[in-house]
């Protein structure tokens, strides 16, 4: 892992092949990754969504200044949690998600396993109003 | 003899005998002296309590916990109680104020407690803290009637101190208010702490001015938005709203909430999603805004004032951003009018067009013409216009704009995932005809929603959410966006003002009934 540290961060994990883990409908050719985060302090991500919601799916709506995620630098708001520590969360509710982030955060290991989909960089400008 | 008999000071004695707990039994004291009085809880003391003043209080361990912090806090705000770590008169009125802001039961506490701490007090600059205290408390929330009338004679009997008479009039007039729902404010800390009962918050235009107006504690929104409308000499104030903009958000504010609730919500929210843990920094920098939200009734012309500051700035960027589908003679004509109002009406500044070309042609349209040809049209415009005054420009920008559907819309670009026939970007225009769909490269119409035509409608910090039609066959419509809450928030608006029509229109018909 130092010598990881050293060549410089590897944001997520190159070898996942996600075909292995969902069916090609799932992925529905998004760009999907494994990331492993060190479990140091909190992680510190916010969700929402859900199955069960209009969104229909579970979505990081932020991800908090300085806690895990934060520093590992892969996630960002708008991607979608596909699964956590080998647990597929496509049909969890935000409940089911928030608890089975939570209890991987809290178990033993010191990584947490967690597989995103990318929200693609937004080509249009949605930051600004007028009213 | 002659002298006017000095009304004695009243305490909280009498009160206490009912209302307090049995004062402890001081071992210390007992040991240094055997005759010594008990404790006497109404009056001033510098050591922090262990328990409640308040008898209703003793039973509730977690609200006697809270009550001790506050009493601490408040020996901390008057200097009364030496401590290495400084925090901020802020923290501190947060620490006494803001479990009894959501503990009714904790009020009369505090009250309590400035009390005790402004009686038999010799510190006289413990006592003007004291009083500031007070003063931030009577205007937050009332004591209970049990505790009102002590409470009026005992600022009744003080009215020689600066504050006590501001102090009855606000405890008067949170009687009749909803009380405050969060601890004051640091503009309103601030303001007590220079000894000013008055307090002055500058208010920002969308045409880059900026002007300074009362706010009270007890200001609502609504209030506020009526004082501005007045003092800008404003027709009307039908459409305006606050807005508050931090780093990341402007969010409008709620009508019938307090101002400085309202502020403190937001810039306690923006702190909290930036994780600023307690005692962190606690300033979080905003600018209070006043724009028109809804825009209806809007006739360029009717209040010159309105379009001078509001609706001339607030259409500009959304006209340059190309959001409205016009002819090339209306651009051209509106080109002339935008420079006549950069260049202050200066004629020899014409050559410089080309430079200027942004700022009077939309963004969509620059590469239509040349830049030498865009100039000669624009300057031939320019010289077949009658002459007129900037300000006269501005209104005639606004008469052209409005023709068009799209004027007083807010829009919103995002990513739809619902209806495969429409681009996957999407533009949503919001006004009050509804919730108009667009396809961004052709300004098509895709879809048009009139408000009694969406049936609900949410959204979350990465999306919108609405479903049109009815309940059971309606279609659904999901975007990505990270301004659904604004969408939401004017659909919301919009939606009560339509229904407040119609309970205005239902009324008057009734009364015609009789």
């Amino acid at each position: 892992e130092e010598e990881q540290d050293r060549q410089g961060f590897q944001k997520y994990e190159e070898e996942f092949d996600p075909y292995s883990m969902f069916s090609a409908d799932q992925i529905d050719g998004r760009d999907v990754r494994l990331l492993r985060i060190k479990k140091v302090g909190h992680l510190d991500i916010a969700l929402e969504g859900g199955a069960d919601s209009p969104l229909g799916k579970l979505v990081v709506s932020s991800v908090y200044e300085g806690g895990a995620a934060d520093k590992h630098g892969g996630i960002v708001p708008g991607d979608e949690l596909m699964a956590v520590n080998g647990k597929i969360l496509i049909n969890a509710t935000l409940t089911e998600g928030q608890n089975s982030l939570a209890r991987a955060w809290n178990s033993g290991g010191d990584w947490i396993d967690v597989v995103i989909t990318v929200s693609p960089p937004k080509d249009y400008d949605d930051e600004v109003t007028f009213f | 003899t002659g002298t006017v008999e000095r009304m004695a000071l009243y305490t909280l004695k009498e009160f206490s005998l009912e209302y307090f707990r049995q004062p402890t039994k001081d071992v210390n004291r007992q040991v240094m002296s055997r005759n010594a009085a008990p404790e006497k809880l109404w009056a001033n003391s510098r050591e922090p309590i262990r328990q409640p003043l308040l008898k209703k209080l003793v039973g509730n361990p977690e609200l006697s916990h809270k009550a001790c912090l506050a009493f601490t806090a408040i020996l901390k705000y008057m200097g009364d109680y030496p401590s290495k770590q400084m925090q901020s008169p802020l923290e501190l009125t947060d620490q006494i104020f803001g479990p009894a802001t959501s503990h009714e039961v904790l009020r009369d506490e505090i009250y309590c407690q400035i009390m005790k701490q402004i009686t038999s007090n010799n510190n006289r600059f413990s006592i003007e803290q004291g009083w500031q205290l007070m003063w931030l408390c009577c205007g937050l929330f009332p004591p209970s009637q049990s505790l009102l009338r002590h409470t009026q004679r005992f600022l009744e009997s003080r009215r020689r101190e600066p504050l006590a008479s501001d102090c009855l009039q606000r405890l008067q007039s949170s009687l009749r208010l909803e009380p405050r729902k969060l601890p004051p404010h640091q503009v309103e800390v601030d303001a007590i702490q220079q000894n000013s009962t008055k307090i002055f918050h500058k208010i920002h235009f969308p045409n880059d001015s900026d002007e300074i107006f009362e706010v009270a504690t007890s200001t609502r929104i609504r209030d506020l938005i009526q004082n501005i409308s007045k003092q800008l000499g404003l027709a009307s104030a039908d459409g305006f709203s606050i807005f508050v903009k931090t780093h990341d958000t402007i969010l409008s504010l709620n009508d019938t909430d307090y101002f400085f609730d309202s502020l403190r919500h937001i810039t306690d929210w923006s702190k909290k999603s930036k994780r600023i843990k307690d005692g962190g920094p606690v300033n979080i920098p905003y600018l209070v805004f006043f724009m028109r939200k809804l825009w209806f009734n809007v006739v360029p012309g009717r209040d010159v004032e309105a379009d001078l500051i509001f609706h001339f700035p607030q259409e500009l960027p959304k006209y340059l951003r190309g959001y409205h589908v016009s002819t090339r003679e209306e651009i051209v004509n509106i080109a002339a009018l935008l420079f006549r109002i950069k260049a202050n009406n200066d004629k020899t500044q014409l050559v410089t067009i080309p430079k200027m070309l942004k700022e009077l042609v939309p963004a969509d349209q620059l590469k239509a013409m040349s830049e030498n040809e865009w100039k000669k049209t624009i300057v031939a415009a320019h010289n077949k216009q009658p002459g007129m005054t900037v300000d006269e420009a501005k209104v005639a920008f606004l008469k052209t704009v409005c023709r068009w559907p799209t004027f007083g819309c807010a829009f919103f670009e995002v990513k739809q995932t619902s209806e495969e026939n429409f681009p996957d970007i999407v533009r949503i225009a919001i006004s009050k005809q509804g919730l108009t769909i667009i396809n961004p490269k052709t300004k098509d119409v895709l879809a048009n929603h009139p408000f009694n035509r969406i049936a609900n409608w949410c959204s979350g910090s990465t999306y919108f959410h609405m479903t049109v039609g009815n309940l059971v066959k309606g279609g659904k419509f999901l975007c990505e966006t990270s301004l659904g809450y604004k969408m939401d928030d004017l659909i919301t608006s919009y939606v009560n003002l339509y229904n407040r029509e119609r309970r205005a229109v239902r009324a008057r018909n009734q009364r015609f009934d009789y």
